[in-house]
């Protein structure tokens, strides 16, 4: 019990922290952005194209590809970072908490914090495009079932990218530099390979396009565009949902159970020799 | 014979090539003792060790037969006041040592009311709604002994209790430290300067590069310093002359002549 106590009081501080932190907000404003090329994109080119699918393929490029991935690893690496590189984590550290309460509850904090500010622009984004282009009917999809595959990406986003940038903040100096080059590198890079090389299946982001695809309407243009990405001479070659599922669980747990151990193992020295 | 509340026994610490601690052992027992060394003798490392923060490559680090490190209930047993400024900037002095309770183990009410009673005990209880940013290096050290003591800790370990405060600060911190021992609590007061630490006791453990190099009172220590060598630095009009006369001297191993 008191192990879900001193969880529980990490994760509320945690989460106030996150949330007065600067940092967070001019995040949160690099995924306005999103909203941004959303609104200019209906304006410019949505009566020349079916708006459907040029929300789809907006929300494609930019959200789940860039902000998603970027905006919660960040906050995931912040949970900690700061409290790192201030030394403040050490005043927790003296106190009578168990360390894996400590980084649990830091974990949740960064996932609550991740889950509202990639909810926002997404819903902005929902009210623009209905605004914008209100024959398309955004305001009703939201309702509907043709917004699901975006909510997977909504749910399973902020669950598996802070467990990483949570694992990054406990176990590199340089967290950040680290995050971003997994972002850049891994996700951004591998994760468009061709599917027969097997690699891209160890991304996050290629089990979020499948979860994707696998609940997109038959015949809906989202789903057509993410069966591009898995064109293997002209027949569609898309993992089960199961096995997407398996691999976002694979990393979340791999991504907990390494921060845990890194933050057990780590000795934390004095706010100067931090930074 | 008194059970110790905090033993060392022959450990060493390392941070890469770095001496922390070198074949370090001692016991405490209680009551308050200064911890004195230079910068960068170890006085840190040991408080670090002590709290828990870290382990030793060697040796043992026990509070009240437990290891700090690895024991959450013995950790409850020890209040750290630590040499680092940093806090949650944006709270209040008040919910900064509420939350530091709650970390400690005490529920809503009493952790509330622990933290009241040891605001006051530090003289802080004006002051205790406003927020840590605005608090001045005194408030922010008393702050931090409130937290420290929040939880009735059976040792407390402070880092440089001292530093940063003003004349009437410092007397004010050494009562309440020498009332703290008085109560039967275990203080370890760690600082680089002899005549802080004199204000508050005089028993001593005296820390040269990562290794205890005497422990009693100042007396029994200045009585072992006899034995070891010891540079003097004289200011004189004729140096030089000086020079020569010494080095008739018995007990004179050399002498090194200044440029002014």
């Amino acid at each position: 019990m008191s192990w879900l106590r001193d969880t529980y009081l990490v994760f509320r501080q945690g989460f106030w922290s996150l949330l007065r932190a600067k940092s967070t907000w001019l995040v949160f404003a690099f995924g306005l952005l999103y909203v941004l090329v959303v609104a200019i994109s209906m304006a410019k080119v949505g009566d020349r194209m079916d708006q459907n699918r040029l929300f789809a393929q907006v929300t494609l490029a930019v959200f789940i590809t860039i902000v998603v991935p970027l905006l919660t690893t960040y906050i995931g690496v912040a949970s900690v970072r700061d409290e790192i590189s201030q030394g403040t984590i050490l005043h927790l550290l003296v106190r009578p908490v168990p360390r894996s309460a400590i980084w649990l509850g830091k974990y949740l904090s960064a996932w609550l914090v991740s889950l509202i500010l990639i909810s926002i622009p997404f819903g902005l984004a929902l009210v623009v495009a209905q605004a914008l282009a209100p024959q398309a009917g955004f305001g009703r999809a939201f309702l509907l079932r043709s917004q699901w595959p975006f909510l997977q990406v909504l749910i399973y986003g902020p669950l598996v990218y802070p467990a990483i940038g949570l694992f990054f903040g406990l176990r590199f100096r340089w967290s950040m530099v680290w995050a971003l080059a997994f972002i850049l590198i891994w996700e951004e890079f591998v994760s468009v390979t061709p599917s027969g090389s097997g690699a891209r299946t160890l991304t996050i982001s290629d089990s979020m396009r499948t979860l994707m695809y696998q609940f997109s309407a038959e015949g809906s243009s989202l789903k057509s565009m993410l069966s591009r990405f898995d064109l293997k001479k002209g027949t569609v070659e898309v993992p089960p949902a199961s096995s997407a599922r398996i691999m976002l669980a694979w990393f979340f747990f791999l991504a907990l159970i390494l921060a845990n151990w890194s933050g057990a193992r780590r000795e934390f020295l004095s706010a100067e020799k931090e930074t | 014979m008194n059970q110790s509340l905090l033993s060392f026994d022959h450990v060493n610490k390392f941070y890469g090539p770095v001496l922390g601690l070198s074949d370090f052992s001692l016991e405490f027992t209680g009551g308050v003792v200064g911890l004195l060394g230079r910068n960068g003798a170890g006085k840190t490392t040991f408080i670090r060790l002590a709290s828990g923060l870290c382990e030793p490559d060697l040796g043992t680090v026990r509070v009240m037969g437990e290891e700090p490190r690895h024991s959450t209930g013995i950790r409850a047993q020890i209040g750290v006041c630590l040499e680092l400024d940093h806090f949650y900037e944006s709270m209040t002095g008040f919910n900064w040592v509420k939350l530091m309770a709650q970390f400690s183990g005490l529920g809503g009410a009493e952790a509330r009311a622990a933290s009241e009673k040891m605001i006051e005990l530090v003289g802080m209880s004006e002051k205790r709604k406003k927020r840590i940013s605005s608090y001045s290096k005194g408030m922010r050290q008393r702050i931090k002994l409130a937290a420290a003591l929040v939880h009735d800790p059976a040792i407390l370990l402070l880092d440089e209790p001292l530093t940063g405060l003003d004349p009437v600060g410092r007397y004010e911190m050494v009562e309440l430290i020498q009332e703290l021992g008085e109560a039967g609590r275990g203080v370890l007061v760690s600082s680089h300067v002899l005549s802080e630490v004199e204000m508050m006791t005089d028993q001593l453990f005296l820390i040269h590069q990562g290794r205890l190099m005497a422990e009693g009172s100042v007396e029994q220590i200045r009585d072992q310093m006899d034995d070891q060598p010891r540079q003097v630095l004289i200011h004189c009009e004729q140096a030089q002359e000086l020079a020569e006369e010494l080095l008739h001297q018995a007990g004179i191993d050399g002498i090194q002549l200044g440029e002014n």
